[in-house]
């Protein structure tokens, strides 16, 4: 099969590793090989965390500059700060406020370079439902609405019921299904 | 049961590296596990605690990482298998021990778990640990993914119990944190209590002793070597008229590399798992087979170094590049596409990578280092202390969260070295100088290295105060107890050493504990401090807010807001405090409720009182 680079950034805090964990354990119940890089330890405390997840037959963990497929950001800086890892033709899911997004100055840039990019406010969706920390599970329902990805919003969703901690499990499932439908409606 | 101890061969299981190490020391049969955390080795341990209770073996979060090693030495020693993990750094603490125990030399298998951090994601240097190997003469074992972190693990206890020799594992960030599947094996049926044997012209490392075993060390290094050069992790992967040198997630960059490229049909890759003694045979067979080489590895030029001196003794006039030729850099971790640039200008292939993006005209990305969380006990003692002791005080700090006070405007961190030196450089600064000083120092690194400096202080008479960050945890490494605290965080009642009575014990006589939650009272304890002639301490407690949430001990209060009809812009709490649940919006000093904790340091700064508890939520 061919490779599916995906890069996954935010805020230490904003729940990288468990949208990591989620992304690969799916992808390993569906059958496909998967290698995730992660960051731990001291950039938790509020620095940018990027994690690094390759479906396919590769062998190292980290996605080259300009070969990952999808960008998905928690934060919208971390969004652009990423950028170089985007290949020409790729796609970016962010949160941020469709008022102003993309940044001006960023637009021409990503035309330019045939990336698609999408953004919802995940961080207001979390909050309205109650769970200002579930951001990540948003963004992730919200990206598996465009059914871009090798891991679709199904795999996901049983990945979630199955892997989240029985006290959040519908919260958690709730609010994924929330950011799906922000994408499958629009 | 724990997923982890399940004796069932062949299951996959999506597992972090580290927590691949731990699968393979229970497939192996451990009977001790020890460590001091630090990253990027923190999951191994801590994954060993999640187990220990229904795995049947003995396991400690150790005062260091010296103990540590001693604690698993004296397991071996008496026939069992034991395991210690730690960082690089730690490597160095434990160096003492570790010199002496290649001396010894073990009954049961021994394996260190060493974890390398190549561009310093959470350190205080990226020291290249490989060197311990030759120092101490310890064989050492390379894995290149989570599979191989299990299984060397193993292979490293057989290892050990061939030759009677700890051995280590290195790792670096990189293979500790990957995620991957990996297969289960049987877990092997070993002794958990084991006997030890007398035999004290074995043990006892006196001069007599020690000539004798040093003589052993060298022959074991033989034997070893001779292992190396059968061992399936020292491999020649393809043919070809190039040779590519590898460790590591080098290896992995390397295939992806030459996949990509197009040029399987001309290189030639030895893979390097059993890294020392590196298998000089093999490494001759490989050298007379191609054209010219190239060795990519993180860190020191090592393998380069050795494998050209292999080259010289024996006449072999091949081209051999690396850190020499700069090619690569003795700096940071390696990316694939760092690795794949240079094996394509080394050997003239044309690299078609995609061009990297330029994001330079994005103006104005915040720069994101680690902060101090919202709440943090360590960010309201600095206040007062520099409230007291002013700007222009000195203050040696030491390693955990309180380091990341280094950032203005708190700015309160001048000189960070190793664990414990906070007390120590404090020594040698008021000694040399007449500025005053104020070292900082976390519980659990005051009981890992702190305690023999503040003794050196007491009895030599320096002047300074020393401030114990006392959060109830290891928060930094992730909220691992230490001998301070009363519970662990399974709930397990532990027994507590007071940090006020060692200090006490250690002669100082000035000594008051305070919260550091309290502003005034704060203040008027680092006053006291200052004004008292010799080594002042004040023991600042208060439990970690993160820490105190994960165990359910988190105090209720309100989020707080800034009354804008009170506020003036005095901006104390934005310019002294810099609590990230503060912004400021349009000129007004907000609060964002989702990340305030209540802790009302802030409501004690402001010079109007403008900062109040929200009171209906």
């Amino acid at each position: 099969m061919t490779t599916t680079n995906i890069l996954l950034c935010g805020l230490g805090g904003q729940g990288i590793l468990f949208m990591t964990k989620l992304f690969a354990q799916a992808a390993m119940d569906k059958g496909l090989s998967v290698m995730g890089a992660e960051t731990h330890g001291m950039a938790q405390r509020g620095g940018s965390v990027v994690s690094h997840l390759r479906l396919g037959e590769v062998k190292g963990s980290l996605i080259r500059a300009g070969t990952a497929d999808f960008l998905l950001a928690l934060e919208e800086n971390e969004a652009y700060r990423n950028l170089p890892f985007l290949k020409r033709g790729g796609s970016m899911y962010v949160n941020a406020n469709p008022g102003n997004f993309p940044r001006e100055n960023v637009r021409a840039y990503l035309e330019d370079h045939g990336i698609m990019y999408h953004c919802f406010s995940a961080t207001q969706t979390a909050v309205e439902m109650g769970a200002p920390k579930s951001v990540n599970l948003a963004l992730l329902g919200y990206f598996t609405g465009f059914n871009g990805g090798a891991v679709r919003y199904k795999e996901l969703e049983r990945t979630i019921d199955n892997i989240s901690p029985e006290k959040l499990r519908v919260s958690n499932l709730d609010i994924f299904n929330a950011g799906f439908k922000v994408a499958y409606n629009c | 049961m724990h997923k982890l101890l399940l004796d069932s061969p062949g299951k996959e299981m999506l597992l972090l590296g580290n927590e691949a190490i731990v699968r393979g020391a229970i497939e192996a049969g451990i009977a001790v596990a020890t460590c001091y955390p630090g990253t990027p080795s923190s999951e191994i341990p801590d994954t060993f605690f999640t187990l220990y209770q229904e795995g049947g073996f003995y396991f400690e979060y150790s005062t260091n990482e010296k103990v540590a090693l001693e604690v698993a030495s004296g397991a071996a020693v008496s026939g069992v298998r034991s395991i210690v993990s730690m960082k690089h750094v730690g490597m160095n603490v434990a160096s003492d021990a570790l010199m002496t125990m290649a001396y010894l030399g073990v009954n049961g298998g021994m394996v260190i778990i060493n974890a390398d951090d190549p561009s310093l994601f959470s350190s205080q240097n990226e020291q290249d640990n490989r060197y311990f190997s030759r120092l101490s003469g310890l064989p050492m074992l390379e894995p290149i993914n989570a599979q191989e972190m299990k299984d060397m693990t193993i292979s490293a206890f057989d290892l050990s119990e061939k030759l009677k020799l700890p051995v280590i594992l290195r790792t670096t960030t990189r293979l500790n944190h990957i995620r991957e599947r990996v297969i289960f094996g049987p877990i092997k049926d070993k002794p958990k209590k084991g006997y030890f044997k007398k035999d004290p012209f074995h043990y006892v490392a006196i001069p007599a002793v020690s000539r004798n075993l040093h003589k052993t060390l060298l022959q074991k290094y033989d034997e070893a070597l001779k292992l190396s050069e059968n061992s399936e992790y020292n491999s020649i992967k393809g043919k070809g008229k190039w040779g590519i040198v590898a460790n590591g997630v080098s290896v992995n960059y390397v295939q992806d590399a030459v996949e990509d490229l197009g040029i399987g049909n001309d290189a030639a890759i030895l893979r390097m798992g059993f890294s020392y003694p590196l298998p000089n045979d093999i490494i001759l067979k490989f050298l007379n087979s191609v054209e010219k080489v190239l060795v990519v590895e993180e860190l020191e030029p090592i393998m380069e170094n050795e494998i050209r001196s292999i080259a010289q003794s024996n006449g072999i006039n091949v081209s051999i590049k690396g850190k020499g030729g700069r090619l690569f850099t003795r700096l940071y971790e390696f990316d694939p596409g760092l690795v794949r640039k240079a094996i394509a200008s080394y050997f003239g292939v044309n690299d078609t990578s995609p061009v990297k993006i330029d994001i330079s005209n994005i103006p104005d990305l915040p720069g994101r280092p680690p902060n101090l969380c919202p709440g943090c006990p360590h960010r309201a003692m600095y206040y007062s202390i520099k409230k007291v002791y002013g700007e222009d005080a000195i203050y040696p700090s030491d390693i955990g969260c309180y380091t990341l006070g280094v950032l203005p405007p708190l700015s309160m961190a001048d000189i960070v070295i190793c664990m414990g030196a906070s007390a120590g450089s404090a020594c040698g600064i008021s000694a040399a100088t007449d500025q005053k000083v104020v070292a900082f120092i976390g519980d659990s690194t005051f009981f890992h290295s702190g305690i023999p400096p503040l003794i050196n202080a007491v009895h030599n008479n320096h002047k300074f105060t020393l401030v114990i960050l006392d959060n109830g945890t290891t928060a930094m490494t992730g909220h691992q107890p230490h001998p301070g605290v009363d519970t662990d965080p399974l709930g397990v009642k532990t027994k507590q050493i007071s940090i006020e009575s060692v200090v006490r014990g250690c002669g100082v006589e000035h000594v008051e504990v305070v919260n550091p939650l309290q502003i005034k009272k704060s203040i008027s304890a680092a006053q006291a401090a200052k004004d008292f002639d010799g080594v002042s301490v004040i023991i600042s407690k208060e439990i970690c807010p993160l820490y105190a949430k994960s165990i359910k001990r988190a105090k209720k209060t309100r989020p707080f807001y800034v009354n804008q009809d009170k506020c003036t812009h005095h901006m104390d709490c934005i310019n002294y405090l810099a609590c990230p649940a503060m912004y400021i919006d349009n000129g007004k000093t907000m609060i964002n409720q989702n990340l305030c904790i209540g802790c009302a340091v802030c409501a004690q700064v402001c010079p109007e009182n403008a900062i109040l508890p929200i009171k209906d939520a």
